[in-house]
């Protein structure tokens, strides 16, 4: 019979909170971490979510020399493995093939655009200069633990976390590995903020995801990561899974390289084939945590989509993006996070800053936290620009 | 189970194949997105996005063109079951570029559309509008073609799910220098027992 | 006018790669979006820029520029009244 893979492990950092206690306090007491922005030197007023610490207060943390080189995106990354593997009781793994996969797009990109001039003018930081690739910031990550037989980066901007996941548990299903360590990890740069400007996405406020009058969004930063291994092995390592990874599905909506179709059709696909790869019909899923951006496109989508797919019984939605900000490349695993939090504390995160129904859609997000709702199945969307469309499925563990 | 290359095309060195046959030649070596345009001209498609579109795209958009040419494996309605699989070295750097000396303090005016093509994966966005192509794809960084972890995971796609097909492009572009390998790969079957198995060794032969 | 329809016509071609048409392909009062020239919505952030770049005028609601854009001539009769070089 085929293995349940299961989660056993996570770690995560972001705005809302540098480790898994502090983001479950956070969604129960609904606290916003978009804010003013502190960590790059930018012209801009756009509130943002940013983590908490600077690169020098991380390098401490991991004993790091402050000399080394190290991009913010890595160094979140390292935080976020370190939290995932200590909860996954993972210290040494000697017999074990592990796998790392992380998900980034924008890498080191944000010391490449700090020193772009001096790479042209001196030589002071061209360290940093094979630290821009993505591969290079997983690689980094990686070679701080050592030990991972399989590395890999899969980038497809916001969907790229939640397609680590997925390969990740295919990776496993097929034996090339036993464990896989896999999300993503995403700083903010002036080059994605000003990008994102320019395509007139930003909301100069608190962005108001699935609202009727939502504006755009707000860029998050952060790093997530899921342990995951069949259910046998969890069991020999004396491992409590934290829930199952029941399903995935990825699929790609051919319309437009940064807007989505108006019905949604990438996302129905997405969803759908999720939901038949976890075996499940739409009326087991308790919650669904929304990509919900805020942005008048995304919303629009996802939302038509979802009320096709759900058309019998649409569950609990919100999106936390109002909280975290939009992190991107880590939005598929800072959410599968969220996901496995709100099935292990029976809650429904919040749609927060959400007043008024979208009249195209017939429901509306839940607006605040809900204690007390025992989740068994918890869909989690993540859709990316070029129409790169993920869903994944996780449930309670028995 | 074994996969086969039903059909490849190869777009590099202001040349293109097709399954091993050059198809056409630049005049000229001076500029190689002269060569695309050229070679898109030598097209009978009437495709007015492909202007639109980076260079890292264009090299891509090209290879696939060529690959399904005459082909009817891919449909020219929706193509659920067909995945796309990508590979690149350089990622979107060469945009990349474009698009930061669009936010320079001095000459401050950030260009949405260079900025929509800053990612990897919008090639395979292109290809997907282009050709109806609904199914799974997904973007890998890697430093060559010849990748046997990816390689291993298109297998287990085939393996573990519903798709028929699925094309395999390695294209990169950086500093006016581009290059892409589009493969049509699907499951054996008595029609294309004489084809190339797709492996890695058929890969490195192919982009030798 | 007809000199800043002209240029725009030219900036227009440049700016969006429609790169088969010349600027007597285009017709002044024929719909931009849609239909016309098939331009899509990052083009119309990209005319955005445009205007900015060469005119001066700064747009910060993107969804003015569906009455603006209808078609060159509408374009050219609001960069008009509203440029500052």
């Amino acid at each position: 019979m085929e293995q349940q893979i299961v989660v056993s492990g996570m770690g995560i950092i972001s705005g809302i909170g540098n480790n898994v206690d502090e983001t479950l306090d956070a969604l129960l007491n609904m606290r916003c971490a978009i804010n003013g922005i502190k960590h790059i030197q930018t012209i801009h007023n756009l509130p943002c979510a940013e983590v908490a610490f600077t690169d020098k207060e991380m390098k401490d943390i991991l004993s790091i020399p402050q000399s080394e080189t190290a991009t913010r995106t890595s160094l979140m990354g390292m935080v976020a493995v370190r939290e995932a593997l200590k909860s996954a009781k993972l210290t040494n793994w000697e017999r074990l093939k592990v796998a790392f996969i992380n998900g980034t797009t924008v890498g080191g990109m944000e010391k490449s655009e700090l020193y772009y001039f001096d790479f042209l003018e001196n030589d002071k930081y061209n360290n940093f200069i094979e630290a821009h690739d993505c591969g290079a910031c997983t690689e980094k990550i990686a070679d701080y633990f050592g030990g991972f037989s399989y590395v890999s980066t899969p980038s497809t901007a916001c969907s790229s976390a939640a397609n680590a996941i997925m390969l990740g548990a295919e990776l496993i299903r097929t034996g090339v590995v036993d464990i896989a360590i896999a999300g993503g990890s995403e700083c903010i740069t002036k080059f994605h903020l000003n990008g994102f400007n320019s395509l007139m996405i930003l909301d100069k406020n608190i962005c108001r995801p699935f609202d009727e009058t939502r504006a755009g969004l707000n860029l998050g930063e952060g790093a997530a990561y899921l342990v995951l291994e069949s259910e046998n092995l969890a069991k020999e390592r004396h491992v409590e899974p934290l829930c199952v990874l029941s399903g995935y599905g990825n699929a790609c909506d051919a319309y437009h390289q940064t807007a989505s179709s108006p019905e949604g059709d990438g996302a129905v696909l997405a969803m759908s084939q999720a939901l038949e790869n976890s075996g499940l019909r739409p009326t087991e899923i308790d919650y669904i945590n929304a990509h919900g951006t805020g942005t008048s496109n995304n919303d629009e989508s996802e939302g038509r989509a979802v009320a096709k797919v759900f058309s019998e019984r649409i569950p609990y939605i919100s999106s936390t993006k109002s909280l975290t900000g939009h992190t991107t490349s880590a939005a598929g695993s800072v959410e599968a996070v969220v996901c496995v939090l709100a099935i292990l504390n029976d809650f429904v995160p919040g749609n927060f800053n959400f007043s008024k129904q979208m009249e195209i859609l017939p429901f509306s997000p839940q607006k605040d936290v809900l204690r007390n709702v025992k989740l068994k199945h918890v869909l989690s969307n993540s859709f990316g620009f070029g129409g790169n469309n993920s869903s994944l499925v996780f449930s309670k563990y028995r | 189970m074994i996969l086969k290359i039903a059909k490849y095309s190869i777009v590099a060195n202001f040349k293109a194949q097709i399954d091993g046959s050059i198809v056409y030649t630049h005049p000229e070596r001076n500029s190689f997105p002269e060569f695309l345009t050229s070679l898109y001209r030598s097209f009978p498609i009437q495709y007015p996005k492909f202007f639109k579109m980076d260079n890292l795209s264009k090299t891509g958009f090209l290879a696939v063109e060529l690959c399904l040419k005459d082909s009817l494996a891919v449909k020219d309605e929706s193509n659920f079951n067909t995945a796309i699989f990508m590979l690149c070295s350089s990622s979107s750097l060469d945009t990349d570029i474009d698009f930061q000396n669009t936010i320079q303090p001095a000459e401050y005016f950030p260009s949405p559309k260079v900025f929509v093509y800053t990612l990897s994966n919008i090639v395979m966005g292109e290809i997907a509008i282009r050709h109806k192509i609904f199914g799974e794809n997904t973007c890998f960084i890697s430093e060559s073609f010849a990748c046997q972890s990816v390689l291993d995971y298109i297998y287990q796609s085939f393996a573990e799910t519903e798709i028929e097909n699925a094309i395999i492009l390695w294209d990169d572009y950086l500093d006016g220098k581009g290059e892409s390998v589009a493969l049509l790969v699907e499951k054996e079957n008595d029609g294309n027992k004489d084809k190339m198995n797709f492996n890695i060794e058929t890969i490195n032969n192919i982009i030798k | 006018m007809d000199e800043l329809i002209l240029n725009l016509k030219k900036e227009i071609i440049e700016v969006l790669n429609l790169e088969d048409l010349t600027p007597e392909d285009i017709d002044a009062n024929a719909p931009l979006f849609g239909d016309g020239l098939g331009l899509d919505s990052i083009d119309a952030l990209e005319l955005i820029v445009l205007m900015e770049k060469n005119y001066g005028i700064k747009l910060e609601d993107a969804s003015q520029g569906r009455e603006i854009f209808k078609s060159i001539t509408t374009m050219a009769a609001y960069i008009n009244e509203h440029r500052t070089i």
